[in-house]
């Protein structure tokens, strides 16, 4: 038994720590099998490092070089293209989120100016009783806006009431 | 065994010069391919592996660390590119039919009965390496033929020590076997 685990552990020699290999030596001292087994395995791993020394079938190194160094400077010319790629598309992207923001603020703007407008014009019919988007309502509206060439947007804008109401109950 | 790179030439590499790369692959590409050949036994696979090799480690050495040493990173790269080899469904039909050659013999003219030990040395070792799973030939082939540390061993092939020993102890006793004939055979010239 005790054989058995001095031989796994010859075959790991050059592995073991120093207390392993004292036991290992004591053991093989005393063991004429162990001590053979140690003797060939010694052996045997100079012939493996022999065969470690030995050159390995001829490949190409220039070709194998130039290889490389091809597709590394290959490598470098898609990484310039990919980088210009990118600055390109941040530029694109930058450019359309500044054209959204420009067409959304011009959108809310006109929203805005839009929705003062009606409020006041809906607010005053509906405070006199005249319901939302009835022809009665719409006739009047666009009585308003046949005019608008008449004055500006901003005296269109600043009608009163009374104005409005007068052109509403004359249709 | 191969010239250390200067940390000034991987630096320069680093920061993109190809011109110092090129240092890199002249000081690495004579080991990276034997260990290559040694593992795959096929000068045209080994040559690939170890183009496809250099080419990541460009690609990847902005993550370069400098407490690895650059050989042991070059070591892994190759290693786990030979075990991914192996482990292709179209590698594992051909697995067999691969002539494993760990080396040549020089061809010795004043001394035909070294150079025909030498081949026979080389048949025994290249028959022993067929019985060996491709994790027990990489440990045989960076601890044995290599003579790579341990603690290098393990850390290209990302195991513990006690792995590394166990398939070291199957790769050793494997070779063992088969390098017994070649002992009687030694033993029977003097
Ligand atoms: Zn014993």
């Amino acid at each position: 038994m005790k054989c058995a685990k001095i031989e796994s552990l010859i075959y790991l020699y050059n592995e073991l720590d120093e207390r392993e290999k004292l036991y290992v030596d004591v053991h093989k001292d005393g063991c004429a099998s162990c001590r053979s087994l140690f003797v060939q395995r010694g052996q045997q791993h100079i012939w493996i490092r022999e065969v470690g020394a030995m050159p390995v079938l001829a490949a190409s190194p220039p070709r194998i070089k130039r290889n490389i160094m091809q597709a590394i400077e290959a490598n470098k010319e898609n990484s310039f293209t990919e980088i210009i790629n990118i600055v390109t598309m941040y530029w694109l992207r930058a450019s359309l989120a500044i054209a959204s923001i420009l067409i959304a603020g011009l959108f809310f703007a006109q929203r805005s100016a839009d929705y003062s407008r009606t409020v006041l014009n809906s607010t005053n019919s509906v405070s006199n009783g005249i319901r939302l988007n009835t022809p009665q309502f719409l006739k009047a509206h666009l009585k308003r806006r046949e005019s608008a060439n008449q004055i500006s947007f901003y005296d269109c804008l600043k009608q009163s009431d009374s104005e409005f109401l007068k052109n509403l109950k004359a249709n | 065994m191969h010239s250390p790179t200067t940390p000034e030439v991987i630096k320069a590499a680093k920061a993109g010069s190809v011109k110092a790369f090129e240092t890199i692959v002249d000081d690495h590409q004579v080991f990276a391919y034997r260990v290559a050949f040694r593992l795959i036994g096929d000068t045209q696979e080994a040559e690939d592996i170890v183009q496809e090799s250099f080419i990541s480690l460009w690609k990847n050495l902005d993550r370069y660390r400098a407490d690895l040493k650059l050989t042991t990173w070059l070591y892994r790269i190759i290693v786990n590119k030979c075990l991914d080899y192996f482990k292709s469904t179209t590698t594992k039909q051909n697995k067999n039919k691969v002539a494993l050659q760990f080396a040549v013999a020089l061809a010795d003219n004043n001394n035909p009965e070294k150079e025909f030990e030498s081949n026979e040395l080389l048949k025994v070792i290249h028959d022993a390496s067929k019985l060996l799973t491709p994790k027990q030939r990489a440990v045989f082939v960076l601890r044995d033929l290599e003579g790579l540390e341990v603690s290098e061993v393990c850390e290209i092939l990302s195991i513990s020590a006690g792995n590394l020993k166990s398939n070291l102890y199957y790769a050793r006793l494997a070779m063992s076997e088969k390098l017994k004939s070649f002992n009687e055979h030694e033993t029977s010239y003097l």
